[in-house]
C-alpha cells in the first residue's frame, strides 16, 4: 500500500498543527462558532445532534493493520470504544471532545492518516473497488490513480470552495463494485484497441434528493491526461455550477440543466485552452512513483486446491457456508479475497468495537500481508488470504463476533446514522436495520432469498444510498411521525438503475412487515432460486409487488 | 480597508470609481466591467494612467479579453467565504492569458483563504479593518507545501510533485525549514 514520503508526512503534520491552533482560538473565544465552522468543516469535524463527530479519511478504503490498531486506540482513548465505517470507505467517531481533536489528528498523522476534506464543499475522499488490485475480473489497478487524485485534490487552491461537495469514484473492473455511475465523476478503466489503459469519464451521477445516473463525457481518456482533464471538469463546475440553491448545487444539476452535450463542450473547450504538457509529464512520473507502492506482495506459489482447506469445507458446514458467502476469487492462484461482515444479526451496520478492530488487524497480519480494505457496503475485506489459512481466519473472526456469513444477503444492510446521530434526519434508520436483520435472522432463509440488498436512509439526502438498493427504504416524517417509503429495483453496478416507488409509506411498526411481504412475494413467485430478486423485479415490474403488498383491508 | 501585498501592509494608490462617480482626471483607477464595456471604454485608457477592472464573481473573465493587455490590475470580488468562483477566474487569467498585472482580492477577503488565493495567482488583498491583521503575515507559512503543480503562479508555496521530480528539496532542507 501507499506509504508517505517526507513531503506527505510534513503536509499532514503541518495541517494538524494549523488546526490545533484554530481549536485553541475557538476554545479561548478568539474565534466564534460561526468563524470556526468553515475551518472545522475543512478538517472533517461536524457538529451532530448530541456531540461533535470526526470523520477520518481512509483513502480509497485501503488500511494497514497498524493504522487499524491506531483507530482502535483512538476509539478507546477519546471516544466510546467503537467506530463507524461509512458508505464512503471512511470511519467516523461519534463522541470526540473538541479539546481532544488536535491530539486525535496527531495520532492519525503518526500513522499516515488525516481527516482533510472529509466534509465541506470540496473534493472528498476518492473511493474505489474494495477488491482493487486483487480482483480476478480486473482490467487495470485503479489504486495508483486514486492516490494521484488524492494528492492532486488535497487542499486544491482552486477547488476548495465549490458550489457543493464533490465525490469521485474509480473502478478498474467491468463488474462495478464502486458505483461509479452515481458519483459526481465516475471513472471506469478499460483498454482501447491498441491495448492502452484509459478511463471512461462519467459525470453528473448522484443520489440525494434528485437521484441521477451519470452521463459519459469521454469514452476513452488516456491515463496520462487524467489530472488536466479532471481539472477542466472541476473548473467548469466551479464557475457554472449553481450557487443560489444548495439543493441544486451538485454537478448533476448543471449537467442536467444545460444538457450533457453542452456540458461536455464546455469541458473540452476548457481542456483545449490549456497547455498541459508539463503537467502531464509530472503526473505520469508521479503515477510511476506511486505505482511502485502497489506492487504485489510476496505471494507464495500455492496449489489451486489446498487439501487441508478442502477437508475443512467438507467437515464443517458453518465454515463452508461462510466461505461460500464471504470469499471472492483472487487473481493469484491459491489465494482468496475474504470479506468480513460488520452486520451481525441485530447489530448496527458498519460499527466495529476497538476489540474487533484489533482482532481484524491481528488477523490481517497473520493471513493477509497486514492489509485491510473498507467496502462501501460498510464491511471490511482482507484482500490477500491463502486458501490454506481460511479456516484459521474464520475461527478468529467467529471469536471476535465477526463471522456472520451474511455478505450480500438480506441482513447485510447499508444504513445511514439517521435520527440516532444526524441532525438532518427525519426518521431513525439504525433501529429499522436492526429490526429487519432480526426478522431475517434465520440463515437458511437468508440464503434461500439470496442476493437482495437493502439500503436505508434517514432523510431525503440519501446517505444510505437507498435509490440504488434492490430494496430501498427512505425514512420521512409525516405529521410528526416517521413514515418509511420503499423503492424496488435499484442497482448501483454497471447496469445502474434507480429504484421505483412501491407506494404510500409505512409506519415505524409496519415497515418490517412490509419488507417481509416484499420478500415473500419474491419467494412465492420467482421461477426458482436461480432467478435473483433484481431479475425477478425486472421481469414482473413494480405493479406485481404493489398488488401483493397493499392488500385491501 | 487595508491592503496586503507581497507579505506587507501597504498604502493603496488605486482608487475604485463606482459607476455613478465621475472619473478622476489622473491617478490609477479601478472601474466596473459595465463601465469598461460602456461608452467610456476606450476613453478610460486615454489619460495614460494605469487602469484596473473590478469583476464580480458571476461575471465571466472572458469578457476582459479585448482589454487584457492594457489592464494593469484585475480586482476579483469575493461575495462570501463559500463562493469560490474568483479562484477559477484568477487561475484562468494567469494560466491561460498569462496576465502579469496585479490580481487583487476584494470583498469578503479572509485570512483562512489567503494561501489558496496566493496559489491561484492573487497578489494583493483588500482586507476589512479589524480582521486580525497580524495573522496575515503568519498564516502563509502554516502549510508551506502543496501537491498541485502550476508553472505560472507566483506562489511562495512549493509544489511537492515538482520537488520530488527535481529532488531539489531534500529531507535535510525540510528539517531546516522548520
Ligand atoms: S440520509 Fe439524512 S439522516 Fe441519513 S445521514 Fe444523511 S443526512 Fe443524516
Amino acid at each position: 500500500m501507499y506509504r508517505y514520503d517526507e513531503f506527505d508526512a510534513r503536509f499532514v503534520a503541518d495541517r494538524a498543527a494549523q488546526f490545533r491552533d484554530q481549536v485553541r482560538r475557538r476554545l479561548d473565544g478568539t474565534l466564534s462558532e460561526e468563524e470556526f465552522r468553515p475551518l472545522r468543516l475543512m478538517n472533517g469535524l461536524y457538529l451532530q445532534l448530541h456531540a461533535y463527530m470526526l470523520r477520518i479519511a481512509i483513502p480509497y478504503g485501503v488500511l494497514g493493520s497498524q493504522q487499524l490498531r491506531q483507530l482502535a486506540m483512538i476509539a478507546d482513548r477519546w471516544d466510546r470504544g467503537y467506530g463507524h465505517f461509512t458508505t464512503r470507505q471512511n470511519i467516523q467517531f461519534n463522541w470526540p471532545k473538541l479539546a481532544d481533536v488536535p491530539d486525535i489528528l496527531d495520532a492519525l498523522a503518526a500513522v499516515e492518516m488525516h481527516a482533510i476534506q472529509t466534509s465541506g464543499n470540496c473534493i472528498r475522499n476518492v473511493t474505489t473497488d474494495q477488491f482493487a488490485g486483487v480482483a480476478a475480473d480486473e482490467v487495470e489497478d485503479p489504486r495508483p490513480y486514486c492516490e494521484l487524485l488524492r494528492q492532486w485534490s488535497s487542499l486544491h487552491p482552486e477547488f476548495s470552495f465549490l458550489p457543493r461537495k464533490f465525490k469521485i469514484a474509480v473502478t478498474g473492473a467491468p463488474f462495478d463494485r464502486a458505483a461509479v455511475k452515481v458519483h459526481d465523476i465516475g471513472l471506469r478503466m478499460h483498454r482501447n484497441e491498441a491495448g492502452e489503459p484509459g478511463f471512461e469519464v462519467i459525470v453528473g451521477g448522484g443520489l440525494g434528493r434528485t437521484p441521477m445516473v451519470g452521463k459519459t463525457v469521454r469514452d476513452f481518456l488516456p491515463v496520462a491526461e487524467l489530472v488536466p482533464y479532471v481539472t477542466a471538469i472541476m473548473r467548469v463546475y466551479n464557475r457554472f455550477g449553481r450557487r443560489d440553491n444548495k439543493y441544486k448545487a451538485r454537478i448533476k444539476i448543471l449537467v442536467h440543466e444545460i444538457g450533457v452535450d453542452a456540458f461536455s463542450e464546455l469541458v473540452e473547450a476548457e481542456y483545449r485552452a490549456g497547455d498541459h504538457a508539463a503537467g502531464i509529464e509530472l503526473a505520469v512520473g508521479e503515477v510511476e512513483r506511486i505505482a511502485a507502492y502497489f506492487a504485489p506482495p510476496a505471494y507464495e506459489d500455492l496449489p489451486e486446491r489446498d487439501p487441508g482447506h478442502m477437508a475443512r469445507l467438507f467437515e464443517n458446514r458453518d465454515f463452508a457456508r461462510w466461505v461460500r458467502q464471504s470469499t471472492a476469487p483472487h487473481t493469484v492462484r491459491g489465494y482468496s479475497i475474504a470479506n468480513i461482515s460488520l452486520k451481525p444479526i441485530g447489530g448496527i451496520p458498519g460499527d466495529a468495537s476497538s476489540a474487533q478492530m484489533r482482532a481484524v488487524a491481528d488477523l490481517a497480519d497473520r493471513h493477509s500481508f497486514g492489509e485491510i480494505r473498507v467496502a462501501h457496503e460498510q464491511n471490511l475485506v482482507l484482500p490477500n488470504v491463502p486458501k490454506r489459512d481460511l479456516f484459521a481466519l474464520w475461527e478468529g473472526l467467529v471469536e471476535a463476533d465477526l463471522g456472520t456469513p451474511n455478505l450480500g444477503l438480506v441482513s447485510d444492510i447499508i444504513a445511514c446514522p439517521g435520527m440516532d446521530y444526524c441532525s438532518l434526519a427525519t426518521a431513525r434508520s439504525i433501529p429499522v436495520a436492526q429490526a429487519i436483520s432480526r426478522r431475517f435472522a434465520d440463515l437458511a432463509l437468508q440464503s434461500d432469498v439470496g442476493d437482495l440488498r437493502i439500503n436505508i436512509s434517514g432523510c431525503i439526502n440519501a446517505c444510505g444510498h437507498h435509490h440504488v438498493a434492490h430494496l430501498g427504504i427512505l425514512g420521512l416524517e409525516k405529521r410528526g411521525v416517521e413514515s418509511y417509503q420503499i423503492t424496488l429495483g435499484g442497482s448501483g453496478d454497471e447496469n445502474a438503475a434507480l429504484g421505483q416507488l412501491l407506494g404510500p409509506g409505512f409506519a415505524a411498526d409496519e415497515i418490517v412487515d412490509a419488507v417481509e411481504a416484499v420478500v415473500r412475494v419474491y419467494l412465492a413467485d420467482r421461477r426458482g432460486p436461480e432467478e435473483r430478486f433484481l431479475d425477478f423485479f425486472r421481469r414482473v415490474g413494480i405493479k406485481h409487488f404493489k398488488e401483493a403488498v397493499y392488500v385491501p383491508v | 480597508m487595508s491592503l496586503f501585498k507581497h507579505g506587507e501592509w501597504t498604502t493603496d494608490d488605486w482608487r475604485f470609481v463606482a459607476d455613478d462617480e465621475p472619473l478622476p482626471a489622473v491617478g490609477p483607477k479601478i472601474v466596473t466591467l459595465a463601465r469598461l464595456q460602456g461608452d467610456d471604454g476606450e476613453y478610460l485608457f486615454h489619460c495614460g494612467c494605469p487602469l484596473g477592472v473590478r469583476l464580480e464573481s458571476g461575471e465571466p473573465v472572458e469578457a476582459l479579453e479585448p482589454w487584457l493587455n492594457r489592464l494593469s490590475l484585475v480586482a476579483l470580488g469575493f461575495p462570501a467565504f463559500v463562493d469560490g468562483r474568483a479562484f477559477s477566474a484568477a487561475a484562468i487569467l494567469r494560466q491561460r492569458h498569462g496576465f502579469a498585472g496585479e490580481i487583487r482580492a476584494v470583498g469578503n477577503v479572509l485570512v483562512d483563504q489567503h494561501a489558496f488565493m496566493l496559489r491561484v495567482g492573487f497578489d494583493a488583498f483588500e482586507v476589512a479593518e479589524g480582521r486580525a491583521l497580524e495573522s496575515w503575515r503568519t498564516a502563509l507559512l502554516d502549510v508551506p507545501f502543496a501537491y498541485q503543480y502550476d508553472d505560472t503562479a507566483s506562489t511562495p508555496v512549493q509544489s511537492i510533485w515538482q520537488a520530488r521530480r527535481s529532488g531539489s528539496l531534500q529531507a535535510g532542507e525540510l528539517q531546516a525549514a522548520e
